[in-house]
């Protein structure tokens, strides 16, 4: 029971990250590895914003994110959109590794601590010999929330363009949807989850450093491939179906295997893709397109 | 004591060497230019950027200092010391060309970054070309005539006697009781650590409450967590083999879920920077170092040291580091005085027979062991969010260096 | 000239020594139904390349509503009327049926209200109206062939290009959507082309034929005068297409 409430945690963080990834993923068949270093800009925005009150400090972390995605798509991806995915994974290489730069360059590469919450929300509930920490329901509530935003956001306008080129770019595109409009859209959009993974992640490791984003990053692209490339709803799946599995195995191996914990986790990921290649759900990328 | 592969910097540095050579084709040698027959070149192959610069631009500073120092002091019989760098980016893969660069500029010894890994490559090069390395502090005894070779060096301690020496500490000054044993698996000084703490808690007569092991890139322990807590009784003191970001992570984890233990680690873990925004008040977190920053140390010459780094740089260091390599210039510097001679054989001979060489802190190597197993610990232990210094200690039974 | 919605003149396109479309002219009118047929190999496909964008010809021009529209892309071509369906639908299969229609309707009408209650119509239209809540990949083949129609005509396009409509579907769907096609022929004012395998789809929706063989043009006339032509039968049954039996 107690691990269960650690895969929602983790799970959720997980799925506030892959949803991100896969919604560049989506309209862009762009796998955004500079996704992490997003998510690193959005934790560095609690450091500096120190002593401000939280709603603030959280605010400004996702608008400043929000931007910086934007930003990032006009400048770096925009230029290569028509390029082959190398191309483009090598361009998400090199926005990644220039933010890092940054960040060693302005913060130095030993990290800083950081805290989100005050003290009191980052204790522990004790309810019927379980221990819930404040910080996994503001983890799971946080994901419930941007998860029912982002089905809402997907019944208007703007939402049902971004679903339409995300299956079929071409098609949307001689429908007229504007790609610029619409590629903005979904940075700006998995811009604020970045900045909310960021929050969650800063406020559960009390501390920024270059490489903030980098492992959950990885963990989140994982969950997206398990989900099937490109379905949101696979994504979400997909995540917490890796939060089970990570914990699970951690609580279930003995010790002398538990250090092989990440290629246990990678052997069941394999095992999945070879039953359902596609991913538990099967995404658009894997389907002919124009 | 070492810097530890980082999981993540690795995975990084590996799929971005390719930009990095893209981006930055020319090579970045900085410094004095070395000026042949009339100096002493010593070359510092280290993470000047990247992920290590933390680490590496301290300890860089703190050399140029011992340098000064030398050369104010008439130079290496009558030579000028002068300081080459070459930058390894963090880059695992930059090692052994940074350190063959600096070779190839007339280095007549390298100092290397303090980890096995990453500064393995150009102590390779050193040895290969006949040249004494001198690692600023890493913690594995591959630095050594069983690993690198005979002329390979490190300033540092190692993980299983300073796991080792937390036991003894524990159960003797804190009457620590029952263990509990987190290894963060990442790198092997981890896990020296936490078998030095082992063996040694057994032999002590300890309980050992239970073990678990985690990531250095886990966001989140809540299983280790979990399955601690739902043991009888609070083990006293938690053996907790790690370095920070994770272990910063894990272990501010650890105190919000309420578990109080004593916590023993490593240098890994010093410095204020982790904890003092997000854990302002934390106490009873213990560790080993072979000297302490934070202006208690007992030996007067690092105290006078720290305060000059402090107004030379305006900062505060973090960490050993910059003390370990002072030394280790200084070391070098000593070898070829003792020796009368800059050839690496020679030196590494001279190296051979320091005991308590007293070089800011006391150096020991033998013909068999180029990794101080004689310097007396200072325990560092954390009240109310500082740094205070616990005396010195020095190990009564070392376990073994290397694992069975 | 100016009556033609669309028209396109002298049209080349040449791939590596083959002259696929050698010399084409074409036009349809508001309100008229071309029909382009020809045995495999003929050019059809390229043909429509050319006029909707997608490829550039190597000499000639397209004109939509007597604007040169040669250089523009299929983008720009559609964004100023000229729409085009897709070989099997092409709906989106994530989409609920009204909202593929809302996507398309969006561009000209600015609002989503406009947008959803063009869609309303032309769903009630097509008889689909119970389909609206139902994502696009539940729908039967011969569904999303309507679908796909209804959602290029919420363009409000003036020329519509409509690429092999009848393939794969049974007879009472194709039969549905041969007067889908006719309704909206006689009720909005759009020119169309046609390009269609079954011929009894085409003799009996395309008020003129146009027949490609090996890149020319070998005939242009009513279905009954291209039924009759013997150019047109000897492309046929010189070739092994079985439909020509019609």
């Amino acid at each position: 029971m107690q691990y269960l409430i650690d895969v929602l945690s983790q799970g959720s963080l997980y799925a506030l990250c892959a949803l991100g990834i896969a919604l560049t993923f989506g309209v862009m068949r762009l796998i955004n590895f500079a996704h992490g270093e997003f998510m690193m800009v959005g934790g560095y925005v609690l450091v500096v914003a120190g002593d401000i009150p939280v709603w603030a400090a959280l605010l400004s972390s996702v608008i400043i994110v929000g931007f910086l995605a934007v930003a990032t798509e006009r400048i770096a991806f925009r230029p290569v959109r028509n390029a082959d995915p190398e191309t483009m994974l090598v361009t998400s290489f090199a926005v990644s590794f220039l933010l890092q730069s940054l960040a060693v360059l302005l913060f130095g590469s030993l990290g800083r601590s950081v805290r989100v919450f005050p003290p009191s929300i980052t204790g522990v509930m004790h309810i019927g010999g379980l221990n819930i920490r404040w910080l996994d329901i503001i983890t799971v509530a946080v994901t419930v929330t941007l998860l029912v935003s982002l089905m809402a956001f997907m019944k208007t306008r703007h939402g049902v363009e971004l679903r339409a080129a995300a299956e079929n770019f071409t098609v949307a595109r001689l429908l007229g949807v504007k790609a610029n409009q619409v590629i903005g859209t979904a940075f700006a959009i998995s811009g604020v989850f970045a900045a909310a993974t960021s929050i969650v992640l800063a406020a559960q490791r009390g501390l920024v450093e270059p490489t903030f984003g980098t492992t959950t990053m990885l963990f989140a692209f994982i969950a997206v491939i398990v989900g099937g490339m490109g379905s949101l709803p696979g994504a979400v799946l997909g995540a917490y179906a890796l939060g089970l599995i990570s914990v699970t195995s951690q609580a279930l191996l003995p010790l002398g295997l538990r250090q092989f914990r990440d290629a246990f986790i990678f052997l069941v990921v394999v095992l999945i893709l070879l039953l359902r290649p596609e991913g538990i759900l099967r995404g658009h990328a894997a389907r002919v397109r124009i | 004591m070492s810097l530890r592969t980082r999981r993540s910097a690795l995975t990084v540095s590996a799929t971005t060497a390719l930009l990095l050579l893209a981006a930055c084709g020319s090579p970045g040698a900085g410094g004095a230019s070395p000026s042949g027959a009339t100096a002493f070149v010593i070359g510092y192959a280290g993470g000047l950027s990247g992920m290590l610069e933390g680490f590496e631009k301290p300890a860089l500073e703190a050399a140029k200092m011992a340098v000064e120092d030398i050369n104010r002091d008439g130079g290496l019989n009558g030579k000028r010391v002068e300081l080459i760098t070459q930058d390894t980016k963090s880059d695992i893969d930059q090692g052994g060309p940074a350190g063959q660069a600096l070779l190839a500029k007339g280095a007549g010894a390298l100092l290397v970054t303090a980890d096995y890994n990453f500064g393995g490559g150009a102590a390779r090069a050193a040895q290969a070309a006949g040249v004494v390395a001198v690692s600023v502090g890493a913690g594995s005894p591959k630095f050594g005539v069983q690993g690198i070779g005979p002329l390979a060096f490190t300033m540092g301690t190692s993980g299983a006697g300073d796991g080792a020496l937390t036991a003894e500490w524990a159960y003797e000054k804190r009457a620590a009781r029952s263990a509990y044993v987190l290894l963060d698996d990442t790198t092997d000084y981890n896990k020296d650590q936490c078998r030095g703490f082992q063996t040694r808690w057994r032999e002590l007569g300890g309980v050992l409450a239970g073990q678990d092991t985690f990531k250095n890139g886990d966001a989140s322990i809540s299983p280790q967590i979990t399955r601690m807590k739902s043991l009888p009784k609070t083990p006293d003191v938690i053996a907790f083999c790690s370095y920070a970001p994770g272990g910063a992570v894990a272990l501010g984890q650890l105190r919000s879920a309420g578990i109080d233990s004593l916590i023993l680690t490593n240098s890994g873990m010093d410095g204020t920077y982790w904890f003092e925004k997000s854990m302002p008040e934390l106490s009873g977190v213990a560790l080993p170092v072979s000297a302490s920053v934070w202006g208690d140390d007992p030996a007067e010459e690092v105290r006078r040291f720290v305060e000059r780094y402090k107004e030379k740089t305006g900062s505060q260091p973090q960490n050993m580091y910059p003390v370990l390599a002072y030394a280790a210039v200084q070391a070098i510097v000593q070898a070829a005085k003792e020796s009368g001679s800059t050839k690496g054989a020679d030196m590494a001979e001279a190296m051979n027979k320091f005991t308590d060489k007293q070089l800011l802190i006391p150096v020991s190597f033998t013909k068999d062991t180029h990794i101080d197993v004689r310097r007396p610990a200072r325990m560092l232990v954390l009240d109310q969010g500082k740094w205070k210094t616990d005396g010195l200690r020095s190990l009564k039974k070392a376990p073994p260096l290397f694992a069975e | 000239m100016t009556e033609d919605i669309l028209s396109a003149t002298g049209l080349v396109r040449r791939f590596a020594g083959v002259t696929a479309v050698d010399d084409v002219d074409l036009s349809v009118r508001t309100g008229e139904i071309l029909g382009l047929i020809g045995p495999n190999g003929a050019g059809k496909t390229t043909l429509v390349n050319l006029v909707t964008g997608f490829d550039r010809p190597d000499t000639g021009r397209v004109f939509l509503d007597g604007h040169d529209i040669t250089r523009l892309s299929a983008a720009q071509r559609s964004r100023r009327g000229l729409v085009r369906t897709f070989q099997g639908a092409r709906i989106f299969g994530r989409l609920t049926v009204r909202e593929n229609l809302v996507v398309s309707a969006l561009p000209r009408l600015g609002s989503r209200r406009r947008a959803e209650s063009r869609a309303d119509e032309l769903l009630e239209y097509g008889e689909v109206t119970a389909l609206r809540m139902t994502p696009g990949e539940r729908l039967s083949a011969g569904t999303q062939r309507i679908v796909g129609l209804l959602r290029a005509v919420a363009a409000q396009p003036s020329a519509l290009l409509i690429d092999e409509p009848a393939a794969g579907l049974n007879e009472v769907e194709s039969d549905q959507l041969s007067r889908l096609l006719s309704a909206i022929s006689e009720n909005m004012e759009i020119g169309m082309m046609i390009i269609e395998h079954d011929m009894k789809v085409i003799m009996s929706l395309c008020h003129r034929v146009q027949v490609l063989n090996h890149g020319r043009t070998i005939a242009v006339g009513s279905p009954d005068e291209i039924r009759r032509d013997p150019a047109v039968l000897t492309a046929y049954l010189g070739s092994s297409s079985g439909n020509a039996h019609a």
